[in-house]
């Protein structure tokens, strides 16, 4: 491409290296030099820290004096545009500088503030009045960092590595748990003769009838998230009642929509058969009596998507991927590969987060409310999630069961468990213990620590919890750092995000040439109850990087009635850090149309994702319990999003080939 | 740890409005909040960057902007303050407008003597005031009169104070119109909320342990506590209060006995408009 320097707006356009007998070009050396900070957009400071100043010196040439009055006309009202775009909400057009140097391979583009001065000429004097010249038009411009993209566009989603699915994701399934059970059985039930899925073939049988069902399962645990990649072929069941069923002991018994379980893409699980642009992802908070059965020739948790119409009727039968498998989606983090993002300093970043459906007016896991989101830089083998049941959680991690302390079995829990305390010793005692042999290294940072958790019986407070760390020594003089003491906030209301404090570990500063090898890291859970007869069952303590970067997006609960502000159904929550512009929305989606609903809160700096370096995403989601607005806030494993990511890449001068 | 954003929403308490907005760390100007041991997060100022701040915007602020909540949060994305706005300044270049919740009283009686003996007025409430900004009461002196008069007297307090509306602080006729007006936001953390309610308790008599008697003066009158995180303190405390204190003042009496071990408490508020009474941390070495 051509050197390249203009203003423009996407529509009217003014170049200013115009070699023509009319037009502007700028003197030589006339774009002056740009004086920034390589940190300067990793400060955070106000606006004024993030915009470069440039001073040109412009020359106009003009077949006559009114043609010099309508070029400059127009530079001036693009330089207006672009103060009115961020001072005025009616004017919503982004005003951008595009540039390319003579040799450099990409284009560039600026985002301008303002240009708060111009400086005009005599215009009695000469060449002005001789030969319908403006020798010199000094112009100050105000303008933000140089970015691979026109302000204001959507690219495309960016290639993710691949979580629990398929490999080079553009949209990823995240869960809100970690464990590692997954899909063991796919299965038709035509009548009671049974058939395994594979990937390509074609779901239901060929007569479709009542009853006739899919049948999905694990023999591990339950499932809490089932994915089946984007169909081949989207089905057109003309005429069906899909309804979802698990195995409670003795029968097959029906889940309720939004209660039970959350469909994505949704609304049900009719509509989510017949597309194919989106993975169909069922996530399931088992009912406590769910149990095993075998069917087939397998003892699984089974669950039943079943034909209820008396009368089915399918025109096109769904059918299955080419070659990418049902899997359940049990990781909660999505990663960014080390190559992925580009240029001088973190990108403009955009999540864009799809919540399933189910949920409606009534508070439950499939109406979210609060989204956590931490990042964390080379990650190793840092989990963010440890299963104090002491299943599945990764090699190395070591689970004991402390003071009164048992695993148990929990169908809610990440594996299938957690850590039932029954207090027969009331004081704080140590009641779970991980002991990563090894770990330290990759669990270097800064975190908020969550435990998960539900007091039963008793009052919300009776009992309090606290996080102790350890490095490497697990004896009782060994160093250590204790979380404050955080009391319950509620009873029997699911199970409670517990926010226990801020953690560093290790516990001083550390610079490359410290050595971590072999160290251990020891996080025990202590927990008291000596006031009341209260049980806690303990599912999981989770870790959220802070030092990276790290994010609380919140709910405005703007209806308190009917919580119509939560995310549920057909619902998006865009974060975005100035790829379309710096702001945290929710959308609602209707077809291939979004709508901006409302505002959401952000809690923390918009994101900040390194260039050139893999990143993790950690995430926690939660909604409240019984009443819109009133934490405590609970976070249940069914619980569901899919995330795309897209960057606009920033640089501090040239672009390059980048 | 520097300010990543603030949130700034309607009042969970009040609740008598929809309004939410997000403040990224770039649109605001001098930022800076303040913790305390007693007090919890105490309090906090912000302007807000006039690319924001509109005619109407501001007056939007001016109007209906106190006892908003504010949550502001790290550069790391963790909670750092939370409490409501207070006051909020509009400065126009040649006018400051201010809206103050500092002198506003909706609640109030006068305690007279009438005759020799103590009484107590009629309890005067601008009903509308408190549904939208919260009780704020005050107790007068009323000296030697009579029933009437003493109604009166805490009528004329309540109609004069009770509604906070936008004031005309300062013209300054030399100045500029600026073209887009300047906002000015002062918050204090919920702790100040308890200054605003009196506590009164005779039913119960004799002594019991000061976190018992904190709690229930709390549980009674601390409007915006949604919930409590009181330690055990069995230092022996009267429960009768009958000398119009208010519940700051009464706290703050207490915590200042410290516990049997002679170690120092506090009491404050926390995120999640949780209460907490307990020991103070010891000092870092």
């Amino acid at each position: 491409m051509a050197r390249t320097h203009e203003i423009t707006d996407g529509t009217t356009t003014v170049d200013l290296i115009d070699t023509g007998a009319t037009g502007m070009i700028a003197q030589r050396g006339g774009f002056g030099s740009v004086r920034f900070s390589p940190h300067q957009y990793d400060e955070l400071g106000d606006l004024e820290s993030r915009l470069f100043s440039e001073r040109w010196q412009i020359h106009v040439k003009g077949s006559s004096q009114n043609n010099l009055a309508t070029q400059t006309r127009d530079l001036y009202a693009l330089l207006r545009k672009a103060w009115r775009y961020h001072t005025d909400l009616t004017q919503t057009t982004p005003v951008y500088i595009k540039s390319q140097a003579t040799n450099e391979t990409n284009t560039r583009y600026a985002l301008v503030y303002r240009a708060p001065e111009i400086t005009m000429i005599d215009k009695f004097a000469i060449p002005f009045e001789a030969s319908d010249e403006i020798e010199s038009l000094g112009i100050a411009i105000a303008r933000f960092i140089w970015q691979a993209n026109i302000p204001g566009d959507l690219p495309s989603a960016i290639v993710l590595t691949a979580s629990d699915g398929p490999a080079s994701p553009t949209k990823i399934q995240l869960a809100n748990f970690r464990d590692d059970v997954n899909v063991t059985d796919f299965k038709e039930d035509d009548g009671g003769v049974f058939k395994d899925y594979s990937v390509g073939d074609t779901l239901f049988p060929a007569t479709v009838a009542q009853n006739d069902a899919l049948l999905v399962g694990s023999t591990d645990q339950p499932l809490h998230t089932v994915v089946i990649p984007a169909l081949a072929t989207a089905g057109v069941l003309t005429t069906s009642t899909l309804a979802l069923y698990y195995w409670n002991g003795s029968a097959f018994t029906a889940l309720t929509l939004g209660t039970d379980y959350s469909v994505f893409p949704g609304p049900d699980l009719e509509q989510s058969f017949e597309q194919n642009s989106d993975d169909i992802v069922i996530n399931v908070t088992p009912p406590s009596d769910f149990a095993k059965t075998t069917f087939d020739g397998s003892n699984a948790f089974w669950y039943e998507i079943q034909e209820d119409n008396a009368a089915p009727s399918y025109a096109t039968r769904p059918v299955l991927h080419a070659s990418n498998a049902i899997y359940a989606q049990s990781t909660p983090y999505a990663e960014i590969g080390a190559t992925v993002l580009k240029g001088d300093v973190p990108p403009f970043a955009s999540f864009r987060l799809f919540t399933p459906d189910g949920g409606d007016e009534n508070e439950n896991f499939a109406s979210l409310s609060r989204i956590l989101i931490g990042a964390k830089k080379s990650p190793g083998n840092f989990t963010s999630h440890l299963n104090a049941g002491g299943d599945d959680n990764p090699s190395g991690w070591a689970t004991v069961q402390g003071t009164d302390a048992t695993s148990t079995a929990d169908v809610r829990g990440p594996a299938g468990k957690m850590s039932d305390v029954i207090f027969a010793t009331a004081t704080m005692e140590k009641r779970v213990t991980f002991t990563g042999t090894g770990k330290l290294l990759d669990w270097i940072g800064e975190y908020r620590a969550f435990l998960r958790a539900e007091q039963e019986g008793g009052t919300a407070g009776d009992v309090r919890v606290k996080l102790r760390v350890r490095v490497h020594s697990a004896a009782t003089y060994g160093p250590a750092f204790n979380t404050p003491i955080v009391p319950t906030a509620a009873v029997d209301s699911g199970i409670e995000l517990i926010e226990l404090g801020d953690i560093k570990i290790p516990f001083g500063d550390v610079i490359d040439s410290d050595g971590f090898t072999s160290a251990d890291i020891i996080l025990e859970i202590h927990a008291e109850d000596t006031v009341g007869s209260a049980d806690l069952e303990i599912f999981d303590l989770i870790l959220i990087p802070t030092d990276d970067w790290s994010v609380e997006l919140e709910d405005p609960v703007s209806d308190a009635v009917n919580g119509s502000s939560a995310l549920r159904g057909a619902n998006i929550l865009e974060v975005d850090g100035g790829v379309l512009e710096n702001r945290t929305l929710k959308y609602l989606i209707n077809g291939a149309n979004t709508y901006i609903a409302e505002r959401w809160g952000r809690g923390g700096p918009a994101p900040m994702l390194e260039p050139e370096t893999q990143i993790r995403l950690y995430f926690v989601m939660a909604n409240y319990p019984t009443t819109w607005g009133t934490p405590p806030l609970v976070s249940i494993p069914g619980s569901h999003m899919a995330m795309e990511l897209y960057a606009h890449p920033l640089y501090l001068d040239l672009r390059g080939s980048d | 740890m520097g300010i990543g954003s603030l949130t700034i929403k309607a009042n969970p308490v009040t609740a008598w409005e929809q309004f939410s907005l997000s403040i990224d760390r770039e649109h605001l100007i001098k930022p800076r909040v303040k913790h305390r041991d007693l007090g919890g997060y105490w309090s906090a100022k912000f302007s807000i960057h006039t690319d924001r701040v509109t005619r109407s915007f501001a007056s939007d602020f001016l109007t209906n902007g106190l006892m908003r909540e504010v949550n502001i949060f790290s550069d790391e994305g963790r909670r750092d303050w939370q409490g409501f706005i207070n006051k909020v300044t509009m400065n126009t270049g040649t006018a400051k407008i201010e809206a103050d919740l500092s002198n506003m009283t909706n609640k109030s009686f006068v305690r007279y003597n009438d005759a020799g003996t103590v009484k107590r007025s009629t309890t005067i409430t601008n009903t509308d005031s408190s549904d939208r900004f919260g009780v704020n009461e005050r107790v007068l002196v009323g000296g030697e009169v009579n029933l009437g008069v003493a109604d009166q007297h805490a009528q004329q307090i309540v109609d004069w104070q009770g509604w906070p509306s936008p004031t005309l602080r300062e013209i300054n006729l030399g100045g500029k119109v600026l073209a887009r007006p300047t906002l000015e936001i002062e918050c204090l953390g919920y702790w100040h909320t308890l200054f605003w309610r009196t506590y009164n308790q005779t039913a119960l008599t004799g002594d019991a342990d000061l976190s018992v008697v904190a709690k229930a003066a709390v549980d009674a009158v601390a409007e915006f506590m949604r919930a409590s995180d009181i330690d055990d303190n069995t230092t022996q405390v009267s429960q009768e209060f009958d000398s119009d204190r208010t519940l700051a003042d009464i706290i703050r009496s207490l915590v200042s006995l410290g516990d049997g071990a002679f170690h120092r408490w506090v009491a404050g508020f926390e995120f999640d408009r949780v209460f907490y009474l307990r020991q103070a941390a010891r000092p870092e070495r």
